[in-house]
């Protein structure tokens, strides 16, 4: 989709045009369900989150001020799984805090190994994961979001993102080992 | 390496990572934005008065396979001897006819001028242009001339109540005039030259006398008939022949007098011309009633109340703000004027109710299932799970209802506010689930209930009127589910017609 072919769809939607919102809609609904489903319990779930957050999209669209839109969008749809996720659970996810520094810095070809993966592949390893440690791992190495920002999104410490972070990687890479051997 | 290097290194393997979105998505979407539940609403509120009102309007301008000239134009101040008529829109009737009846019905009503001028020397000089004076006391037209014969060529008191288009006929009995007797027989009429070509019904002279209000010449206003006939002791309207239609032919001969004399003939026929504009509404005295049939549709929005404890059941509606649900019915009404300034109704009405409702029916285990075990090697946890089945609900009632309502005349108008008390009753129902045997809707015991209905009548004129409604319909007597109660509410338009 062309820059200018998108700014006039934002216009229109600034102006409540049912027919750009839905061109809109159509134009980003399969790469942000794609967001929802991994990070809601099950597809209905991701369906109603990619419902209630693109009316919140559209809702707020005069708020976005530039930059990259998918982006934006992105964030919101992010951010409404994880409140989704959060009601649904009702309970904060827990997020127990390793402190085994020793797996904070290493290199091990962990990177390499799991990019060879295809993505359905990895989906399910991460589904075998805690729920803390499969959040922020998607938000690190899927979404590419800063430890900072997934402190800030979650409600936890920076600290508590990255060992969280390195608790993910230790598992995959156990799976990783399991499936080899 | 350090982690911090390994931030989004998956990214671009999710970048086609993408989901198919259900086909309509869109809709639900759209329906929260406030665009198509708008549009569904305008047109559950207007498609049912334009439906109504284009069949009504077809049915009243249907050709009369008789021959007969349906009369159904407004009524026009012309003069009976006045050469220039308004054109016949498009009633095809002979002009050379038209002229003929029309000269001839002069000629009999300029001789019972005569008559009337020796025997009520005291003019209507207001209005009137002719006037034609029975000298039979106490006897009305109508009845004598039923009492001649019953056979139906003997309709000529129908000379005396033939409705055209330019015209109206109003019948009462006199009052407050020494020249008048109590059972005078008048037609007010406001024009004429087609007058006798055009269809009479008696039928709407029955009804101009029970429900028309009459010009009273004497004294230039408009009397009750309703409550002049009360009065007395004899009916003038059910005193007419039970016959609907007198043909084109039979409008002639009694216009032009051609009729036997055992026929009888009426000489009591004052006629008056009402200038236009001066027609007043329609006012009925205390103790008069009329009836009322219609028909009424609409939409209904739900409430709905979750009882169950949120933690081990949800529910979630998916279409909150889109209109699935409508109704149609017909209902019949006596109206009766309680009081100068307040009407009560009973009506009794029938209808179907239809609605489709889409539900996520959310169910947790029970928080006993909740364990968690852990030694050194293994760790397991059990923790409670929804489960959410998606479930579409369609559900049907036939219904019956009777309301018992009062509508105050506010400053004698005919329209106005109006309330009830409807008690519903369920003929019958069914429902549909999506889940089958699964659904977690069941049929309620009860089959009566109470509720209500509010809203303004509008009057669009002596015979039709409409009514826009809200009404509350019990919960009971659609399909329920343990814990949940879901509350209609029907917004409803009507057209009712007076008989």
């Amino acid at each position: 989709m062309k820059a200018t072919e998108l700014q006039d769809i934002l216009e229109g939607c600034l102006r409540n045009d049912p027919r750009q919102q839905r061109a809109l809609y159509e134009r980003f609904a399969r790469p942000m369900l794609g967001i929802c489903l991994r990070y809601a319990a099950d597809r209905m779930e991701a369906e109603d989150v990619l419902q209630v957050a693109f009316v919140k999209v559209f809702k707020n669209l005069h708020t976005f001020k530039g930059g990259t839109f998918e982006g934006w969008m992105k964030r919101i749809f992010i951010r409404e799984s994880i409140n989704q996720y959060h009601s649904r659970r009702r309970k904060p996810i827990d997020f127990t805090e390793d402190d085994n520094p020793s797996i904070l810095n290493h290199s091990d070809g962990f990177a390499d190994a799991l990019s060879q993966l295809r993505a359905e592949e990895i989906m399910k390893m991460l589904a075998r994961l805690p729920e803390g440690s499969r959040i922020v791992f998607q938000l690190f190495a899927i979404e590419g979001y800063g430890h900072a920002e997934i402190a800030e999104t979650l409600g936890i410490t920076e600290g508590t993102s990255k060992s969280q972070y390195a608790r993910a990687r230790m598992l995959l890479k156990n799976q990783l080992s399991h499936t080899v051997s | 390496m350090n982690l911090n290097e390994e931030q989004g290194f998956l990214s671009d393997k999710f970048e086609d990572w993408s989901g198919e979105p259900i086909p309509n998505g869109w809709n639900d979407i759209e329906t929260q934005l406030g665009h198509k539940g708008r549009g569904k609403r305008f047109f559950w509120i207007f498609f049912p008065a334009v439906f109504l009102t284009a069949a009504f309007a077809y049915l009243g301008s249907r050709p009369d396979p008789a021959g007969l000239v349906s009369n159904k134009e407004p009524i026009s101040p012309l003069s009976l001897s006045s050469p220039t008529s308004r054109p016949n829109n498009g009633i095809d009737v002979p002009s050379g006819q038209l002229e003929k009846v029309g000269q001839s019905l002069e000629k009999v009503l300029v001789e019972e001028k005569d008559t009337r001028n020796q025997t009520a020397p005291t003019s209507l000089d207001r209005s009137e242009k002719l006037s034609i004076r029975s000298t039979n006391e106490g006897t009305t037209l109508a009845r004598k001339t039923q009492n001649r014969s019953s056979d139906p060529s003997s309709m000529l008191v129908a000379s005396s109540r033939i409705r055209t288009r330019h015209s109206k006929l109003s019948t009462t009995r006199g009052k407050g005039s020494e020249n008048q007797k109590p059972s005078d027989v008048r037609i007010a009429s406001a024009a004429a030259q087609s007058t006798a070509v055009q269809r009479i019904r008696t039928r709407h002279s029955t009804r101009s006398l029970l429900a028309s209000p009459s010009f009273n010449a004497e004294n230039g206003s408009f009397s009750d008939l309703a409550s002049t006939a009360s009065q007395q002791n004899s009916h003038v309207g059910v005193q007419f022949p039970e016959r609907n239609e007198i043909s084109f032919l039979e409008g002639r001969l009694s216009a032009l007098s051609l009729a036997p004399d055992f026929l009888g003939r009426p000489t009591e026929v004052p006629v008056t011309v009402i200038p236009a504009g001066i027609l007043p509404e329609k006012k009925v005295s205390p103790g008069a009633y009329f009836y009322s049939f219609g028909m009424q549709a609409g939409m209904a929005t739900n409430e709905i109340e979750l009882r169950h404890s949120e933690t081990q059941y949800q529910l979630k509606l998916r279409n909150p703000n889109s209109i699935q649900s409508g109704f149609v019915s017909f209902n019949g009404r006596f109206h009766y004027k309680a009081l100068s300034w307040l009407e009560t109704y009973a009506s009794v009405q029938a209808g179907v109710f239809r609605q489709v409702l889409d539900f996520d029916n959310k169910t947790r285990t029970p928080d006993a299932y909740n364990v968690s075990y852990a030694d050194n090697k293994n760790s397991y946890q059990a923790v409670p799970v929804w489960q959410i089945r998606h479930e579409r609900l369609g559900q049907t009632l036939v219904f019956t209802n009777t309301e018992i309502g009062v509508r105050p005349q506010l400053f004698g108008s005919a329209s106005g506010p109006f309330a009830g008390l409807v008690v519903w009753t369920r003929l019958f129902q069914s429902s549909r689930s999506s889940l089958g045997q699964g659904s977690s809707f069941g049929n309620s015991a009860a089959s009566i209930g109470f509720g209500y209905r509010a809203g303004y009548r509008l009057s669009i004129n002596n015979l039709w009127f409409l009514e826009g409604s809200v009404a509350g319909m019990p919960n009971d007597l659609l399909p329920q589910t343990p814990g949940l109660r879901v509350l209609p509410t029907l917004y409803g338009l009507s057209l009712n017609r007076r008989f």
